[in-house]
């Protein structure tokens, strides 16, 4: 059988070119002009013939840098089925839309697992092991630059400030890292409230504000014990590393790297961040009850403080759900200390 | 016959034209997409080689389309390489202070070869009318506009950036050729300083705005959420809104002053502000669809790009030839450009 193909025939090194027919003729390839003339002709074996993709024009490109186009692809596939069609493949998976739904589907499962499994397990595993002086150099610069935004010279008194040192060295003893693994900063800190946060480096921050509010020496111990157990998993830096993946994910997948790709790869990078924190607060708070348990102490003083702040953040407006939900709610949390005490 | 008779050097308009679909080109995508995911990225090479044929093949000038004729392969090595220089700069650049500085000056030495094969590659793997593009810049002329002039730049706090953009355009558009035919665009350096004031008096006079509500105590971060959410959100989107407004208002004065040898004249009736008002749309719907949307993101600017450029041939196209005709074959001609990488800038 022979196929006619209509088309266009590029000379070599022309932008010229002159309307013509491809035909098959046993295992050469012939092309004419319009008046049946020969233009060139070749064995299928040296033709180059570009793959199928969508509806853009195929070309036949010969050996001696000459080139036929033709628009025409469906014939362009007749007139080659049982000859090379590299690629051909593709466009079969491309035009089927059992294969696109299943694509769909694929990408949703396998984007869910990287953010719910994946990414956070990288991110721990090259956390845990970031260098020492590393975690100790990110440390400082947090610490230099809270110091020159938020933190102020703390307000509390000389009794006051032995009675939490002594506090954070008592619940140090019973942490994974033991007495010397730690280091508290006190600072006033009228933009953050009653708080207290942990540091790549092992230093733990407490703002005045929460003094006032603890109600005995054992719900300060209960944060202490939260926080050493951020420090002990390395949540801060985890953070950090899970901030750089996300991206970086994205824009691999999406395949390139235009300004639409690198926008819509920042964004759902800092919604997803407040969704992990939940999971690592979740850590900190099972970690902190054993350490209180060895303590003597108690699950539910960590629980008692954690509802007081939040009464004391909400107080006189109607309290949100947290966030973006960057805290799990508080709730949850109390709750699941208060049975962890049992 | 007499209405058709005109002199044969009046310039004829010839305009750009889009014939691609977002419905044709999502399922491209997202078979890449899949298929990036099931090969742990290899695949991302031949899927980027299936979209720019894509958007290639369907981009149309006086009846004749473009065409992308770049090996996945080579693209491939081309990462390869760029993963192991970053991943061994982030090593280098924690070892100590004097390794972070070798480690810098090694990458800026680096960072014109990279443009400049870059560059080569995706020219000579680009062709019109079965004749090749080619990029003719060096590496020396790259180290000038993309580490002196940003280094000049950036010590002139920012005052001297315009005319770095300017020379980083340059270097692009005027070493690019056709048939052997040299590209060329020109533009006073005031022209250029119009764009970026524009778009720093804007920025100023927001952070004003938020300083005055915020002084005035229109809206109070201390007191609600919501108001530290708008502190945080307004920044982050006219960021978006005015980087989308220069890249239009830089594309219209660049296309707007290229030529191609000298006499066919490229034009372009983008108004950046509706273009702006595309590409911002264009995010909010694909961060809305979570990636669904992105191909016919694609898709629609690159139609409203296209369909607003033309460009005036003195001469009809059909007269180009190519420049190695006579001295290299045409495996010559891929050979030349083995060693090009193409790092995806």
């Amino acid at each position: 059988m022979t196929e006619r193909l209509s088309g266009l025939y590029f000379l070599r090194g022309q932008a010229r070119s002159v309307p013509g027919f491809a035909a098959m003729s046993g295992n050469r390839i012939v092309v004419w002009d319009e008046n049946d003339a020969p233009l060139a002709e070749a064995e299928m074996g040296t033709v180059r013939i570009s793959s199928r993709l969508a509806n853009i024009p195929r070309r036949f490109r010969f050996a001696d840098g000459s080139c036929f186009e033709t628009r025409d692809n469906d014939a362009a596939d007749a007139f080659l089925s049982g000859h090379q069609n590299k690629d051909g493949w593709l466009h079969r998976l491309e035009r089927s839309w059992r294969v696109v739904l299943a694509s769909v589907v694929l990408i949703g499962v396998a984007g869910w697992a990287a953010f719910v499994f994946g990414i956070p397990a990288a991110a721990k595993w090259a956390a845990l092991h970031t260098p020492p002086d590393v975690a100790e150099f990110a440390g400082e610069q947090t610490l230099y630059t809270l110091n020159s935004t938020v933190l102020y010279k703390t307000k509390l008194t000389e009794a006051e400030q032995k009675r939490v040192t002594r506090l954070f060295a008592a619940t140090a003893k019973f942490a994974q890292r033991g007495p010397t693994g730690y280091h508290l900063v006190m600072r006033n800190a009228p933009a953050l409230g009653a708080n207290a946060m942990a540091l790549p480096d092992g230093t733990i921050v407490m703002t005045d504000a929460l003094l006032p509010l603890v109600k005995n020496d054992a719900e300060l111990e209960g944060v202490f014990a939260h926080e050493m157990a951020h420090v002990d998993r390395a949540h801060s830096l985890q953070s950090v590393y899970q901030a750089a993946i996300v991206p970086m994910a994205i824009a691999v997948v999406m395949g390139d790297a235009s300004q639409i790709a690198h926008v819509t790869s920042v964004l759902p990078g800092i919604v997803v961040q407040a969704a992990y924190s939940r999971g690592m607060e979740q850590e900190a708070d099972d970690d902190a009850a054993v350490t209180l348990k060895k303590m003597g102490s108690s699950p539910v003083y960590l629980a008692a403080i954690l509802e007081r702040m939040e009464r004391k953040a909400c107080k006189g407006k109607d309290c949100p759900k947290d966030w973006l939900g960057s805290h799990p709610e508080t709730s949850a949390r109390v709750k699941r200390l208060r049975e962890e005490a049992r | 016959m007499f209405e058709q008779s005109r002199p044969a050097d009046a310039p004829v308009l010839r305009p750009f034209a889009f014939h691609g679909s977002g419905g044709e080109y999502f399922r491209i995508w997202i078979v890449n997409v899949a298929l990036t995911i099931v090969t742990l990225g290899i695949f991302s090479a031949w899927a980027k080689v299936r979209s720019v044929r894509y958007f290639y093949g369907n981009t149309v000038l006086d009846g004749h389309s473009f065409e992308y004729h770049a090996v996945p392969w080579r693209i491939l090595v081309g990462r390869g390489i760029a993963i192991v220089v970053f991943a061994a700069y982030s090593v280098v650049v924690k070892m100590g202070p004097l390794y972070a500085v070798a480690a810098v000056v090694l990458l800026f030495s680096a960072l014109p070869w990279f443009v400049v094969s870059s560059l080569r590659f995706n020219a000579r793997n680009t062709s019109y009318r079965n004749l090749r593009f080619n990029f003719v810049g060096t590496y020396g002329g790259a180290f000038n506009v993309y580490v002196l002039w940003t280094i000049a730049g950036s010590i002139s706090l920012f005052g001297l950036m315009p005319l770095a953009a300017r020379a980083q355009r340059y270097f692009h558009v005027n070493n690019h050729r056709f048939g052997g035919k040299a590209f060329e665009t020109q533009f006073s350096g005031w022209s250029i300083y119009k764009v970026y004031l524009f778009a720093f008096a804007v920025m100023i006079a927001a952070v004003v705005a938020a300083f005055a509500l915020v002084g005035a105590k229109v809206v109070d971060p201390s007191q609600s959420r919501g108001a530290v959410l708008l502190i945080g959100l307004v920044p982050l989107i006219l960021i978006i809104v005015m980087g989308a407004y220069m890249r239009a208002a830089l594309y219209l004065l660049v296309v707007s002053n290229t030529t191609l040898d000298g006499h066919h004249k490229f034009e372009t009736h983008i108004d950046p502000w509706e273009m702006t008002w595309i590409i911002v749309s264009n995010i909010a719907l694909t961060l809305v669809t979570l990636g669904i949307f992105y191909p016919w993101a694609r898709v629609r600017l690159t139609n409203y790009i296209l369909d607003s450029t033309m460009l005036f041939a003195a001469t009809s196209l059909d007269t180009f030839v190519s420049d190695t005709q006579g001295t290299q074959s045409a495996i010559g001609e891929e050979m030349a450009s083995f060693f090009d990488i193409d790092i995806g800038l």
